[in-house]
């Protein structure tokens, strides 16, 4: 209980602020751009949304991270009562703002779909697609502010450094399926990143989606979020304030 | 007995040593004042017993899970308004829907903050700013207070009503750490005075004789002024100890001064 008050409470203060204005911005000329030609596929315009889902919310996380005040903290964390449960306060409101973002960027398409007279795609959208797309997009957008939080300013005092590493982990999310491909020995490093990639990989040639790829993609979007998040909270614990 | 333990506590910072091998034991329902010059190592002691801060060396060992409650020196706005932003630290405090608000109203009034509840704390003053720290800290009530410099741009009257409820809280057992400069706050809320010297933790004995500081004018100017008087004004003004302040007051008046005012040296606030 004392959590769900934490989140609430932390999610009025990033709505009342402004740094909720860029991210949705962005995320609105991102709709905009991407459903505004046509005929285009179902699968594919999901599985970008659920990339650009990703480094949406590594953007948020880091945001978050910054506008945080020591002493307002440290005033929470006290009346927390629990590191336990202000860790899962701090990750759960994250979790909060990715579904918000995640069902913007699944109904966005359904909207235009029908506004633009049902003609938009290659093939009808069903209900399928939309719960599928639901299970992959909220996995990457939940690994993305895991992400986007590892190197908070509790586990990295440097913050310049702190956002350059998370710009290098992001890239080598990205390229990481292509270099394994030309270096196959660097799969025992390379699997720390998060697989950003994976879902376009798996859906590479297909029209529909799988609901056991879809489940599978989205316990490995969560397993890697689960262990960044707990990684730094760890971390946080042992630094503190 | 419930107490918090400090077993060898230590504190580095940057490759230095802000306090070491602090072994003191504090029994709850006491209050303890920490008193010290800036950067001694107050506030860190506040935070390394509330366990914000982690220890370098040694432990903090805690009889039961207590519940903190913590004004800080310098309490930061953020984007909500006081009322707002006291509501949701009354949901968390886990205080009953029903009595927040009246919990709420009665402390903005007592603390002269009503028609502040609903600007921005953005837009608030340092003072007022304080306030809002000082009553999500009172709203319910905590197993040990922790008070870092608690009072700093707050007006007479509300440091008298903090005084009062501070006490309230004393006496429905709660334990209270400050970090404090101020004499007047101490005398008010503290039981017990410690020190930090040299990074350890030191009973406080005031060492220094009491001092006041007397405001006189010639009633002529014939009278000669003392060696040890400085210009002030219109008239002059006399530092003298406490404890002989009053024969020398007698010899003043004797030779014709006029005692205008009287002040305590070593109380920012102090007129005696």
């Amino acid at each position: 209980m004392k959590t769900v008050s934490m989140v609430k409470y932390e999610l009025q203060i990033y709505f009342k602020g402004s740094s909720f204005i860029m991210p949705l911005v962005v995320t609105a000329c991102y709709l905009y751009i991407m459903y505004s030609m046509k005929p285009l596929f179902v699968l594919s315009g999901y599985l970008l949304s659920g990339i650009f889902l990703f480094f949406l919310m590594v953007w948020i996380a880091m945001t978050a991270v910054q506008r945080e005040d020591e002493v307002m903290e440290q005033i929470l964390y006290l009346k927390m009562n629990s590191a336990g449960k202000y860790y899962l306060g701090k990750a759960l409101f994250l979790i909060c703002i990715a579904l918000l973002y995640v069902i913007l960027c699944i109904f966005f398409p359904v909207f235009q779909n029908a506004v633009n007279g049902g003609d938009m795609f290659i093939r009808k959208i069903t209900g399928a697609d939309l719960l599928n797309a639901f299970v992959i997009l909220t996995g990457s957008a939940i690994c993305g502010s895991c992400t986007g939080n590892l190197l908070h300013s509790r586990v990295m005092k440097d913050r310049r450094l702190a956002f350059i590493l998370t710009v290098l982990i992001c890239i080598m999310a990205i390229v990481q399926t292509s270099v394994i491909r030309k270096v196959p020995v660097l799969k025992f490093i390379m699997w720390i990143f998060p697989p950003v990639m994976l879902p376009s990989q798996i859906y590479r040639n297909a029209d529909f989606f799988d609901v056991r790829h879809s489940v599978s993609l989205f316990l490995i979007f969560f397993l890697y979020a689960l262990c960044y998040a707990v990684i730094k909270s760890i971390l946080c614990y042992r630094n503190r304030f | 007995m419930e107490q918090i333990v400090l077993k060898g506590l230590s504190k580095q910072y940057n490759h230095r040593w802000v306090i070491e091998d602090i072994n003191q034991s504090f029994s709850c329902n006491d209050s303890y004042a920490f008193v010290g010059h800036n950067g001694c190592g107050k506030s860190t002691l506040l935070r390394l017993i509330s366990g914000l801060t982690i220890p370098t060396g040694g432990s903090v060992e805690y009889s039961r899970l207590f519940r903190f409650s913590y004004v800080p020196e310098k309490f930061k706005p953020t984007a909500l308004t006081g009322r707002a932003y006291l509501k949701r630290m009354c949901e968390i405090d886990r205080v009953e829907k029903k009595t927040s608000d009246q919990k709420t109203e009665k402390l903005a009034e007592d603390f002269f903050l009503s028609e502040m509840l609903d600007v921005p704390m953005k837009n608030l003053s340092k003072g007022t700013l304080q306030k809002i720290g000082v009553l999500q800290a009172l709203i319910q009530e905590p197993d040990i207070l922790l008070l870092d410099e608690p009072l700093s741009g707050q007006d007479q009257e509300s440091q008298k009503v903090f005084i009062q409820k501070i006490n309230a809280l004393r006496d429905c057992g709660t334990t209270i750490f400050m970090s404090c400069h101020e004499k007047k706050i101490i005398d008010a809320l503290a039981n017990r005075i410690y020190t930090i010297e040299d990074k350890k933790l030191l009973p406080y004995t005031d060492l220094q004789k009491q001092q006041c500081t007397l405001y006189l004018v010639p009633k002529e100017k014939t009278i000669h002024a003392w060696e040890n008087m400085k210009r002030y004004g219109a008239g002059y003004t006399l530092c003298t100890e406490e404890e002989k302040s009053q024969e020398v007051i007698v010899k003043l008046l004797t030779e014709g001064w006029i005692l205008k005012g009287m002040y305590d040296e070593n109380s920012q606030y102090g007129e005696i």
